[in-house]
């Protein structure tokens, strides 16, 4: 239905015609639509990133016998089940850039504040610290369930044969941990490239996007064609372009776990 | 075999009784279908419809209402859906253009001449009601932008209120910014004027001088006028005479909380903030003001014919409306002068202000002299009316701009090559 309409100059109601590949041609000569790619890619590459490195190192932390566990394990899901609307509107409070609450204590303690989501140079950043903040709790208790399913005798081997943690990292919780993480890493890429709630809330709502587009994402691109300016055909067309491209980053993805990608351990 | 047949005769009959019946209970019906309306959830609005019911008990209205902030694109989505619909009130003027091109709007024209209703409102902005010879819809509300002032503020400060200027035909846009500058505090705690974030807006300038940006056949429309604002503007923000559009954008502060404030000296407004401004003081959000300290006078204005920006809100028949006979008499009902009494005594500003209409609306405004500033003669610009989307072009080169990332002399280049882009893309 969406590949039908993507070849079409629909814009809601029953006179349209059939237009071919010219949304796509369109598309791929945009510059507002090519930045949008960019900016979600980067988005990607520093949201994943960080979730999966964060989730790692809390989950090798709180995998061990420490006072209120528990508790810790919680407080940092917790995020996770907040709706990212209200996350969002707080996260607007806090950072704004006069009288936000983070400014406030960072001037509070003589350090510089920052114009945060106000600031082009800045503003992507701030929403992908927001996104790890909120997420990276989730992949956390993927990877504690991961790094309890590794047998323990494979760590008291090591340690008799003298390696370091460093080295059981290396060689024994990452492989062991790595179908658990190859499962993260896909769920986080495809999540990153559908990010829209969190820079729909914080950056203005349908008139958002951040300061001269600079948290534009392709997501925010495709609702503002579809539910503002109505075109549906090329927000349609837009719509199999962000597709195709999760479908082939994903099926890249399979094919590389071969490389790295245990189930053995 | 005969008893049988008998049977099934007498069947036969009461079934065809039962259906004439039936039938006869549907034509009924269908005279006294509820008429279907679409609206979104602004006081005003709402209670115009009501006081529509009350004086037509004989026709039944079903009211949907949304809320605004996702009206227009559901109504989008209803109309694609082919939603049972008769009459629905339109947000964005531009957004007409399209559904009409799509067939959902009843030309009006042979139902005007066949009831001789009344026209007053189309004609008073017939280049919106009005496309390639179709009357689209009725202007149920005028359009036109105002300078709304804190009264108080400007006494506190010593600064002459822009009335004082009116008088003498000096009240320019670089009055306003100057203006501006003698209220503000400069530090950022009291704003001397303010022009909401809305993107077509910084370019005030242009629709007054003519400039459409993007003209109905694609043409690029633009030139020095266009940017005359947005200058400003960065003038403004630099000596914190106006809040940072950015800063606004990203808090979301509402420009009625940022006037009910009592921190803001002047806001140029559209014509539905009076009734905003009643709704606001009733509910006690005036911060150390009250009724009485607030004016209204004219937009900023480089001509000397006094133009503003003025788009009506227009109500439209749905074409596959099975009750267009009660939809008509609806619509044409608030374009009729009894309606826009109605539209006034809510707190609107009426298409086609009467005498009544301005007696109805004096209730929403402090003073007589803002009455009549409120209600004088006045070119009311309709700006762009166009099918083509550039409004983002506007907002990057307004946001680049304000950033430092373009200069004064890179405007035009920069704006006409995204419109360029926007142009083809529509096409």
């Amino acid at each position: 239905m969406t590949f039908g309409l993507s070849l079409t100059n629909y814009t809601g109601g029953p006179n349209f015609s059939f237009t071919g590949l010219k949304n796509y041609i369109i598309a791929f000569t945009s510059p507002i639509f090519t930045r949008s790619l960019w900016i979600t890619l980067k988005y990607v590459i520093f949201a994943v990133g960080f979730q999966i490195l964060f989730a790692l190192l809390f989950a090798i932390i709180l995998n061990e016998k420490l006072l209120l566990n528990s508790f810790f394990r919680g407080v940092i899901f917790l995020p996770n089940i907040i709706a990212s609307v209200a996350i969002g509107l707080s996260f607007m409070v806090i950072l704004e850039p006069n009288n936000g609450m983070l400014n406030q204590l960072l001037n509070f303690f003589g350090l510089p504040s920052s114009r945060w989501l106000a600031d082009p140079k800045s503003a992507l950043g701030t929403i992908i610290a927001v996104s790890v903040w909120q997420n990276f709790g989730y992949y956390m208790i993927i990877l504690l369930g991961g790094l309890q399913q590794i047998n323990p005798c494979l760590y008291e081997a090591a340690e008799i044969d003298g390696a370091g943690a460093l080295r059981k990292l290396i060689s024994i919780t990452i492989p062991g941990l790595s179908p658990v993480l190859f499962f993260s890493f896909t769920m986080s890429i495809i999540g990153g490239f559908k990010v829209f709630d969190l820079i729909y809330v914080m950056t203005g709502g349908s008139e958002g996007g951040g300061p001269a587009g600079s948290t534009k994402v392709v997501v925010l691109e495709i609702y503002q064609n579809a539910f503002q300016r109505f075109r549906f055909g090329y927000a349609s067309a837009q719509s199999v372009i962000l597709l195709i491209i999760i479908l082939g980053i994903t099926l890249w993805q399979y094919r590389q776990q071969k490389k790295w990608v245990t189930y053995d351990a | 075999m005969e008893k049988t047949k008998r049977v099934s005769t007498l069947l036969l009959m009461a079934l065809f009784a039962f259906s004439s019946v039936f039938a006869n209970g549907q034509k009924e019906s269908l005279d006294n279908k509820p008429l279907i309306i679409y609206l979104w959830d602004d006081p005003v609005l709402v209670s115009i419809v009501e006081a529509y019911e009350k004086a037509h008990p004989e026709i039944v209205l079903d009211k949907q209402l949304i809320p605004a902030s996702e009206y227009r694109s559901k109504l989008a989505i209803l109309l694609a859906a082919n939603a049972d619909m008769d009459v629905w009130f339109g947000m964005v003027a531009n957004d007409t253009l399209t559904q009409n091109e799509n067939g959902f709007i009843e030309p009006l024209n042979e139902w005007f001449e066949k009831t001789g209703a009344d026209m007053k409102a189309v004609d008073a902005y017939d280049q919106v009601a009005i496309q390639d010879g179709k009357i689209i819809g009725v202007p149920w509300r005028g359009g036109a932008y105002y300078t709304y002032y804190n009264k108080k503020l400007f006494k506190e400060k010593g600064v002459k209120d822009p009335t004082y200027y009116i008088e003498r035909d000096e009240w320019t846009w670089d009055k306003f910014a100057e203006v501006s500058k003698e209220v503000a505090s400069g530090d950022g705690n009291v704003f001397g004027g303010l022009v909401h974030t809305w993107t077509p807006q910084q370019y005030h300038t242009s629709v007054q001088a003519g400039k459409n940006i993007v003209t109905r056949d694609g043409k690029i429309d633009i030139g020095p006028e266009t940017f005359t604002f947005l200058k400003l503007r960065k003038q403004m923000e630099a000596e914190k005479s106006m809040d940072s559009l950015i800063d606004m954008k990203v808090s979301r502060l509402h420009y009625s909380q940022a006037f009910f404030k009592g921190n803001l000296g002047m806001v140029i407004m559209g014509e539905w903030f009076p009734g905003m401004l009643k709704d606001g003081y009733d509910k006690g959000s005036f911060i150390d003001f009250g009724w009485d300290d607030w004016g209204i006078a004219r937009v900023p204005n480089n001509y000397s014919d006094y133009r503003t920006w003025g788009v009506p809100t227009m109500v439209n028949v749905a074409s596959r409306s099975n009750n267009k006979e009660n939809a008509f008499k609806f619509v044409s009902w608030l374009g009729s002068e009894e309606g826009q009494d109605v539209v006034a005594k809510a707190g609107a500003m009426p298409a086609v202000a009467t005498e009544v209409a301005k007696e109805e609306f004096s209730t929403n405004i402090p003073d007589e002299e803002s009455l009549i500033y409120f209600f004088e003669d006045k070119t009311a610009m309709p700006g762009p009316i166009t099918k083509y989307s550039f409004e983002e072009s506007l907002g990057v080169v307004a946001e680049e701009y304000l950033l430092g990332e373009l200069t004064d002399d890179q405007l035009i280049p920069r704006l006409t090559e995204l419109l360029e882009q926007s142009i083809k893309e529509s096409n």
